[in-house]
């Protein structure tokens, strides 16, 4: 489990020192959100694996607002960055009943709604652009739904390693399309 | 649907026009920057001063024909901006 979590940091903290990396090199709104995004998912698994090795119900807690954070300042990102069209309504989403049985579970049922909202958008850039890294963010940022979703259907430890399995896949999904991106290849297709 | 463009993205669109409307003669005209930057003139003409200023353009004239070519820095400023573009891309989005 902490391995799994620590590959987790492991893969975050290399997306967020690539986008900060884009976003020191120009003067846009749009890669600082992204930068300051994927900062922020580094920093909540950092707290996993506080909450493993502190056994700390806060830290973990945290790390559940923290994401949340994160994947609303990536949806925000795309609200900026994209001239508002028919899918913001997507936000509405956020209206929908979140289950309300502790700050944990309230945190990962925002995040749930926040990381469709931002992988729909990036599925319909793919369409409108037919740039093929962004279908790889798509799939990374469906790939950490499913494992959302999973998180709330989880009981057994085993069910655990599972959820953290899929995270890590869609967090490695998320780094691949960067790094296909930044060493120059076109992607388009 | 019009899209908002932010000014480095507009100076980025010039100089890329620039890169390439450019023609036999080695540079390009400004009817052509115009046309590949979809901008007035007006604007143009300001963006076309300001590049050339921080050394980005370079003035050519050629008989009675002006045009633009692109400088190493502008060059380089244009490689690193396309690079940071297809990093907003692969997230599906715009710089």
């Amino acid at each position: 489990m902490l391995a799994l979590v620590v590959l987790e940091f492991a893969l975050t903290a290399a997306l967020a020192a690539l986008s900060a990396r884009a976003a020191l090199g120009l003067e846009s709104r749009t890669l600082r959100l992204l930068a300051a995004s994927f900062g922020l998912l580094a920093l909540s698994s950092a707290l996993k694996i506080a909450w493993l090795i502190l056994s700390s119900e806060i830290a973990l807690a945290l790390s559940s607002a923290v994401m949340a954070v994160s994947f609303f300042v990536l949806a925000i990102s795309h609200v900026y960055s994209v001239s508002p069209r028919a899918s913001a309504s997507y936000m509405l989403l956020l209206m929908l009943p979140t289950p309300v049985l502790a700050a944990y579970t309230l945190a990962k049922g925002v995040s749930l709604y926040l990381v469709l909202y931002a992988a729909v958008e990036t599925t319909i850039f793919y369409t409108e652009n037919r740039y093929r890294a962004s279908l790889l963010t798509a799939a990374g940022l469906y790939v950490l739904f499913a494992s959302l979703v999973l998180g709330f259907t989880s009981l057994g430890i085993a069910d655990l390693l599972i959820v953290e399995a899929v995270q890590a896949a869609g967090y490695a999904l998320l780094l691949a399309s960067g790094v296909y991106s930044y060493r120059g290849a076109e992607g388009g297709g | 649907m019009s899209v908002y463009r932010s000014r480095v993205r507009l100076y980025a669109d010039v100089l890329r026009a620039v890169r390439d409307g450019a023609g036999d003669e080695g540079f390009a005209r400004i009817s052509a920057v115009m046309r590949k930057a979809n901008t007035s003139y007006a604007k143009l003409s300001g963006i076309l001063d300001e590049l050339a200023k921080s050394s980005m353009l370079e003035i050519v004239e050629s008989g009675d024909v002006k045009g633009y070519r692109l400088t190493e820095i502008g060059l380089k400023f244009l490689d690193e901006y396309e690079r940071l573009e297809r990093f907003a891309k692969a997230y599906g989005l715009r710089l």
